[in-house]
């Protein structure tokens, strides 16, 4: 355990690939989480937004550019929430 | 506007009972005329003529079961075989699939009619670029920022809601449900009108919802419906955040349904006493099923940590050598 946290210490230096060693609990955790859900379904429920019988009509709406986001690292809109239709605003 | 399920008991109905059981606290739904001892479908403890309560409401709808026993019990069967190697030992010696019982679900089926106005901001990707050293780039990002904003009308068709109020508590953590909630939708179009000789052989689960306590739900479920249709009419590639909603309710209609389930529990008890009812549910009409597995724990545990050890044993040799 001692040579571990050595090593992880060390991790923090560049071009050194420490990252490795977070392979064992995340793969532990990981399939444990998989083979959880696979078993118990604890996610699931019917996703009635979109197998609901629904007409929509009288569309209307605007898309007004307002301004630029440049220089970003983040690969999507902050606080994308148009995945999550049932988290209340 | 309501329909005729909030009417009273008709002679039709007289030999239906409603019974609670004593077992799980269920209130079960029987025909007396073709059961003479049932069993309760959520823990199949025998149920007691002395413990009958009044029955709630007759619905308005049946949807007759179209999936026969064999047929569920084979759906059970194969969704509980794929999952065999982690599942509770105790679990799998008492497995008998043909203990799954038909039961007639209570739900209420919703037409609304409403207006949404939904608001926020959209992302398009202009440029991506790198930055840095060879071995350490760091991806950037230039986008247009949008003001998005959405008005329409719409009708939701048949929008089906648990109106039994043990049913409805989704609390992953307290039961399976959820499970139970997968299984939708069924083929509602063709329910017919409710007869108390469908019962036959089945049981069924008393509705004890009213339209008042069920509305919050069928508001909250039409507004996500109505955040997915605006996020539909959209193309913004790095994705939107919705800032707003509000749903203009302007009409619904309520009918009262019984729709048809397959179902197997399996009453886990655990080390420290509690007991954890784990059901596979089929679709009576469609055939879907759903299930909840009862996991042992100590075994899936050891297989991940296992994993885990070689996992990590590879990754200090590689960063031994490096």
């Amino acid at each position: 355990m001692l040579e571990l946290t050595t090593l992880i210490v060390a991790a923090s230096d560049s071009d050194w690939p420490g990252w490795l060693l977070a392979a064992g609990p995340v793969g532990a955790a990981s399939f444990y989480w998989a083979v959880w859900m696979a078993y118990r379904n604890t996610n699931k429920s019917h996703s009635y937004e979109r197998e609901t019988e629904v007409v929509v009509s009288n569309m209307t709406g605007g898309d007004v550019k307002v301004g630029e986001n440049n220089g970003t690292r983040n690969r999507w809109i902050q606080g994308r929430n148009d995945d999550k239709p049932r988290q209340r605003l | 506007m309501l329909t005729t399920g909030v009417s009273d008991i008709d002679e039709q109905a007289s030999h239906i009972v409603t019974i609670k059981c004593q077992g799980c606290g269920a209130e079960v739904v029987i025909n007396t005329e073709s059961q003479l001892q049932a069993r309760c479908h959520w823990c199949r403890q025998t149920l007691s003529q002395q413990t009958q309560i009044p029955n709630g409401a007759v619905p308005d709808a049946v949807l007759p079961f179209h999936l026969t026993h064999a047929q569920a019990v084979e759906q059970v069967r194969k969704f509980a075989n794929k999952r065999r190697l982690f599942a509770l030992k105790k679990f799998k010696q008492e497995f008998t699939p043909e203990n799954v019982v038909g039961v007639y679900m209570p739900y209420l089926l919703v037409d609304g009619n409403a207006h949404a106005d939904i608001a926020g901001f959209g992302e398009i990707k202009t440029r991506q670029y790198q930055r840095g050293s060879d071995n350490n780039k760091t991806t950037y990002y230039d986008a247009d920022v949008y003001q998005v904003t959405r008005s329409f009308d719409f009708t939701v068709d048949d929008l089906t809601i648990e109106s039994s109020s043990a049913r409805a508590n989704q609390n992953t953590k307290q039961n399976t449900n959820n499970v139970i909630n997968t299984i939708l939708p069924f083929d509602t179009k063709n329910a017919v009108r409710y007869d108390a000789n469908y019962m036959g052989d089945f049981t069924s689960e008393r509705r004890d919802l009213n339209v008042e306590e069920v509305m919050p739900v069928a508001h909250s479920q039409m507004l996500s419906i109505a955040r997915q249709k605006a996020t539909d009419s959209t193309r913004y590639d790095r994705g939107l955040r919705w800032e707003s909603e509000a749903l203009e309710l302007k009409g619904t209609r309520w009918v009262a349904v019984l729709l048809p389930v397959w179902l197997y529990s399996y009453y886990e008890k655990k080390s420290d006493g509690s007991a954890f009812l784990h059901y596979i549910a089929v679709n009576g009409r469609t055939g879907e099923t759903m299930g909840s597995i009862p996991v042992s724990v100590p075994k899936l545990l050891l297989v991940a940590l296992t994993i885990g050890t070689v996992l990590e044993g590879i990754a200090i040799a590689i960063v031994a050598n490096f």
